[in-house]
């Protein structure tokens, strides 16, 4: 407690430096840091999919290792490392979105989705929620609300103004309560 | 609209701390720049709770061990040219020590003065050669053979007059003729 380890007390761009010298002791306190974060923001963005997760949070961490020189010192780690991951995802998304054209050409409907949703769970019906957000729209949201990351690295993240951020999570926020208390009122058609 | 954006952080804040009727009018301020009735408050106030209570209810598990551990090696592979003894702070400075040492010694050696180094080179030398002339006088040796008249005596007879006898003229010449001959 009052003696803590050398690494432990140094930052995280610190680390990223002595990593850059090849020190794993660093590379492990670093990973320590964030790997639980990220697998999370990874298991949420990519439709759950725990094993994608993890080879995706396996590859930022060899993109770290690899070519560290890429980080910029004078940036703040967090905010580069949720970058990287933002445009991972970012590629996932379009992969998947060419691949489901090809697969299924026919617009996929909402509204069938949520007829669907009202049978489930509350938190089931979180999860599929999230499940139709644009990548962009979950990365903000997961970023400020389970993340607790601040609008200012939030924008630099996904590259966009502060005030558009803001913007977005107002109305984020607002759909999701319009359709949750949409949902209390199906709950309450079927008790009755 | 740019008070507006700035009051966002505030504005979530209250939503997450206070309900409708706990705000002050101050606070009113802000959160009326948001919303326009204290049920669509109250209302994104429920919704930001459940999404809270939803991820603590689903949270995501570590990563597994095995993953840091494919890291490390890869991050081992990696330095693998870097990852020397330099790194190393001891081996780092027992190699420096034993260089500075061996250095010293060096320099504190005698100096050793160096062996002439004998070289063999082949010097061309010009002699003079010199050559007798022919001689212009070649003596011979000539033997002359000559009378000398041996006189045997039996008795002593008394010393009487000598007579000084000379040499003619004749002989005289032979003489020089020889002479002259036996120059050539």
């Amino acid at each position: 407690m009052f003696f803590k380890p050398k690494l432990a007390r140094l930052s995280d761009e610190e680390l990223m430096q002595k990593i850059h010298q090849g020190s794993e002791a660093a590379f492990t306190e670093l990973y320590t840091r964030y790997s639980a974060s990220l697998l999370r923001y990874f298991t949420r963005m990519l439709w759950s999919n725990r094993t994608m997760a993890e080879d995706f949070l396996h590859d930022l961490f060899l993109k770290i290792i690899h070519n560290p020189q890429q980080f910029d010192v004078n940036r703040k780690f967090s905010t580069w490392a949720y970058s990287v991951a933002h445009n991972m995802c970012k590629n996932e998304y379009r992969k998947k979105e060419n691949r489901t054209l090809q697969d299924n050409p026919i617009a996929f409907d909402q509204r069938d989705l949520d007829r669907e949703l009202d049978l489930v769970s509350a938190n089931d019906r979180l999860t599929l929620l999230l499940e139709t957000l644009n990548e962009e729209d979950k990365t903000i949201f997961l970023l400020r609300y389970e993340d607790e990351l601040s609008i200012s690295e939030i924008s630099q993240i996904v590259f966009m103004p502060e005030g558009t951020v803001k913007s977005r999570l107002f109305y984020l926020r607002k759909q999701l309560a319009l359709e949750l208390n949409q949902y209390r009122v199906v709950l309450k058609e079927k008790s009755v | 609209m740019m008070e507006k954006e700035n009051d966002f952080e505030k504005f979530e804040a209250l939503l997450q701390s206070k309900s409708y009727r706990e705000l002050t009018p101050e606070e009113l301020v802000c959160v009326n720049q948001w919303v326009e009735s204290a049920q669509e408050y109250e209302a994104l106030r429920a919704s930001g709770k459940q999404v809270t209570a939803w991820f603590n209810a689903s949270p995501v598990r570590l990563p597994s061990k095995e993953t840091l551990q494919q890291l490390k090696e890869s991050l081992r592979v990696q330095h693998q040219s870097t990852h020397n003894i330099w790194y190393k702070p001891v081996w780092g400075y027992a190699v420096t020590a034993l260089v500075f040492g061996v250095l010293g010694w060096w320099i504190g050696q005698p100096l050793v003065k160096p062996e002439p180094v004998t070289v063999v080179e082949q010097v061309l030398v010009r002699d003079t050669l010199y050559i007798a002339s022919k001689p212009d006088t070649i003596f011979r040796e000539k033997i002359i053979y000559r009378d000398k008249p041996v006189i045997f005596t039996t008795q002593t007879l008394p010393p009487e007059n000598k007579i000084e006898k000379g040499v003619s003229m004749k002989e005289k010449e032979e003489l020089d003729k020889l002479l002259v001959s036996g120059s050539r």
